[in-house]
């Protein structure tokens, strides 16, 4: 209780900022900069403004929170698993990806926004566009990190594996994936951060729909709380996931950071 | 490890795999077996030499780079000193973390409208996003690089009188270096990223971005476009290897001692 | 020269604190060599680091030449057992060992003269080129002590400084350590945990208690000099020196020390 109470006050600097803000801006009264207490106020009626049977979530929450999500998601599921699956195949065999580097390598140096025209080419407007690009963008760090987990399994646990006649199925999920997990999940979390940052840009360029969407619409339309709302729209979701990654992360490898923590 | 596999060995896989991959993708498109809409490897592989020699995406690449280049330096110029600052003064740095947290997941494109409105000119807001979004991995590094700098290699140098300045001159940066550089490294490719993401936004905006606005549309746009994309693969690659070059050279004792690679 | 008067220090406040050390008084002569010997964790790099200056202990004071020790003297050098943290890997050996230098205000050119001569005496006279990863554990603890030694200390601090190599360059060190006292007339206080070596180097030997440290013996050694590996250690004299420590080191903890182990 009372480690909780001191975590707390340490974010002591988050309260003391947000007056230094609402002060500032009160003060300065600037057209593009309106204090924090005006940009609450439009975020509950932009979102939290519904009906008690839909949690007060508005229509504005299931026409462009929830499909910006949810393409989010799966963009980042697919990939997760598409790096995964190829990633740790790749590690296992080295001659295999003797063959593969250099196009790996050429693939993840494609800045992923200058696809973003072929896509729009490719699938027009809309979801298929945006998932196509954010996958794209984003299975490179993953697939990497899976492969540079998967290859570098120490020796001597294979060869207990040997010894001990376990099948290959065993092997790979007893051995080969715990132990390539860490930097599995390393990839993972920076495939989130870049598939949030394709998602907006894919949105704000291509979609009728979505957060981005909002925020350019907000900007054409000058309206400037609205605006600063979905900006901090973002940053909250990017809070959120990253936090709920690392909370997962933290659980599954247990096992693993207990161990580093003993050498 | 063992080494069947030699630097030749794999320069040779690779390139079959590179030319094994062509060729796939090539009889697949005359067989007919991909849609008509996506080109060509031939195509593209011609309009990349094309694209050489054409003028205005040169300026366009010009253009990026310039941005690029001034973004990035700006950062460093800013945020390492910060970065050793906050390294050095933990109470500051344990202050100012929340906010730091606060502000990261921010993704920097988001504020592409509100730097709009604010700077006008083009040039500047690019300049202000490329900032924005280089700044962390440059100061979380350096942070992180100078806090973790060896005690005992701090120690020894106190234990022969010197004080304070010299510590952080003579130990804390050279032992930091390399980890910094690291940091520059991952905020230069993320500045190439932003960049051309700024471009794309909308008119007004010079560079990559508005040259692939621009061409996507006309007859073979799409080959073009692939083909501006794979030379910003090339020129992103070039960049990191300079990088990781420079990292060898200056930094030999880092990586003779088994440091991690920069 | 060296006074140490009722030292104490105490890691820590309240329930977690720690006291490493609870009244030490000990007086070192000029040009002595004094080995400190004691069990693991006794608080003996506590004791260094408070003569050096580096820790301000919480009871007591030291005294250098007759003035009270505040911060790290100019006339003390110290040698850490980790060589290789406390050897800068950017510079050369010749770099390393001028560093301390150039708080003595000479030029380049004496700088490296005194870096020379030092490598010199060391055995080590062309490596000054190289970098201290290029040399094996033995010749960088060389590179350490060279470094002590062109400071030219009145008193030389030495912490376990040859509990991180083998038995056979331990050897070669000790005597190196003989020849550079007899050569410079300077005071040393040798930190280690290995009874025997206590005895062959040393002038004097005292034991310490394990946590919190208290002086439990303090034997002079009369033994011939020049020492040698062999001849010494089958003194008489010798084991029964040897015999004595031992005994006074086991009585403080009651059972076969785990000293004579390597750290």
């Amino acid at each position: 209780m009372r480690r909780a109470g001191a975590r707390l006050a340490r974010l002591w600097i988050i309260p003391v900022a947000v007056l230094l803000w609402e002060a500032v801006t009160r003060l300065a009264q600037g057209a593009y900069f309106p204090p924090p207490s005006a940009i609450a106020a439009e975020m509950y009626t932009l979102w939290l403004s519904g009906p008690a049977s839909r949690l007060f979530l508005t229509d504005t929450v299931s026409e462009h929170v929830w499909p910006s999500l949810g393409r989010l998601l799966r963009a980042w599921v697919e990939a997760g698993l598409i790096g995964v699956v190829l990633g740790v195949a790749l590690g296992r065999s080295a001659r295999l990806a003797d063959y593969v580097d250099p196009l790996v390598q050429f693939g993840r140096a494609i800045p992923p926004p200058t696809l973003l025209p072929l896509f729009l080419a490719l699938f027009s407007i809309g979801p298929e566009m945006q998932i196509a690009t954010i996958i794209f963008g984003i299975v490179w760090p993953v697939l990497l990190n899976s492969i540079e987990g998967a290859r570098y399994v120490d020796r001597l646990h294979l060869e207990t594996a040997t010894v001990f006649r376990l099948s290959r199925a065993q092997r790979l999920l007893r051995i080969i994936l715990p132990e390539a997990a860490p930097k599995i999940f390393a990839g993972l979390r920076l495939s989130l951060s870049l598939a949030l940052i394709l998602m907006v840009i894919s949105e704000m360029v291509g979609s009728t729909d979505g957060i981005g969407y909002s925020l350019v619409l907000a900007l054409r339309e000058s309206e400037l709380p609205t605006m600063w709302a979905w900006i901090l729209m973002l940053g909250i979701l990017g809070l959120i996931l990253n936090a709920i990654l690392i909370g997962a992360e933290r659980r599954i490898l247990a096992w693993h950071h207990r161990e580093r923590q003993a050498t | 490890m063992s080494d069947s596999r030699s630097l030749g060995r794999r320069v040779m896989r690779g390139a079959i795999g590179v030319a094994a991959f062509f060729a796939v993708a090539e009889g697949a498109a005359r067989a007919g077996l991909i849609d008509s809409s996506v080109p060509r490897v031939s195509e593209v592989l011609t309009h990349a030499a094309l694209l050489l020699v054409d003028p205005a995406f040169l300026t366009a690449v010009a253009e990026t780079m310039t941005r690029w280049a001034v973004g990035l330096l700006l950062t460093v110029a800013v945020m390492v000193p910060a970065g050793v600052l906050l390294g050095t003064f933990s109470a500051v740095e344990r202050a100012l973390r929340p906010l730091i947290e606060l502000f990261r997941p921010i993704p920097s494109i988001a504020l592409i409208p509100l730097a709009i409105l604010l700077l006008a000119d083009t040039f500047l807001v690019e300049i202000a996003i490329i900032m924005y979004a280089s700044t962390w991995p440059v100061l979380i590094n350096t942070m992180y690089a100078v806090r973790e700098v060896d005690p005992l290699a701090r120690e020894t140098m106190r234990s022969f009188g010197f004080g304070s300045g010299a510590i952080l001159l003579r130990v804390s940066l050279p032992s930091a270096a390399p980890f910094i550089l690291t940091g520059i490294r991952i905020s230069a490719s993320i500045a190439l990223i932003v960049a051309i993401s700024t471009e794309l936004f909308g008119p007004g905006f010079p560079g990559l971005g508005a040259y692939l606005t621009f061409v996507q549309s006309g007859a073979d746009g799409i080959p073009i476009v692939i083909a501006t994309a794979m030379w910003a693969g090339v020129i992103g690659l070039v960049v990191n290897g300079v990088f990781v070059a420079a990292g060898r050279r200056l930094f030999r004792w880092h990586h003779a001692r088994g440091g991690e690679a920069v | 020269m060296l006074h140490i008067d009722d030292l104490a220090h105490v890691y820590g406040k309240g329930e977690k604190a720690h006291r490493a050390i609870d009244g030490i008084t000990l007086t070192v002569a000029e040009n002595e060599l004094v080995s400190v010997v004691g069990p693991s964790g006794c608080g003996k790099s506590t004791l260094i680091r408070c003569i050096a200056g580096l820790i301000r202990p919480t009871r007591g004071r030291v005294l250098l030449g007759g003035r009270a020790i505040e911060q790290t003297p100019d006339n003390l050098a110290v040698v850490f057992q980790d060589y290789s943290r406390s050897l800068f890997p950017w510079m050369s050996v010749a770099e390393n060992v001028a560093l301390p230098l150039r708080r003595k205000g000479m030029n380049r050119a004496a700088r490296a003269a005194a870096a020379q001569e030092a490598l010199e005496q060391v055995g080590l006279a062309d490596a000054g080129r190289k970098y201290p990863w290029e040399l094996s554990g033995g010749m960088q603890q060389r590179v350490s002590i060279a470094r002590a030694l062109a400071y030219r200390p009145a008193l030389m601090l030495m912490d376990e400084p040859f509990g991180s190599v083998d038995a056979q360059t331990r050897e070669d060190l000790e005597d190196l350590l003989l020849t550079v006292r007899d050569h410079h007339k300077m005071t040393i206080i040798l930190i280690t945990h290995d009874i025997d070596e206590s005895v062959y180097v040393g002038d004097r030997v005292v034991v310490l208690s394990s946590a919190p440290a208290r002086i439990r013996g303090d034997l002079p050694v009369r033994l011939p000099a020049p020492r040698d590996q062999i001849a010494t250690r089958e003194q008489p004299e010798f084991v029964r020196l040897r015999a004595e420590v031992g005994r006074l080191v086991r009585r403080t903890t009651g059972r076969p020390a785990d000293v004579g182990q390597p750290a």
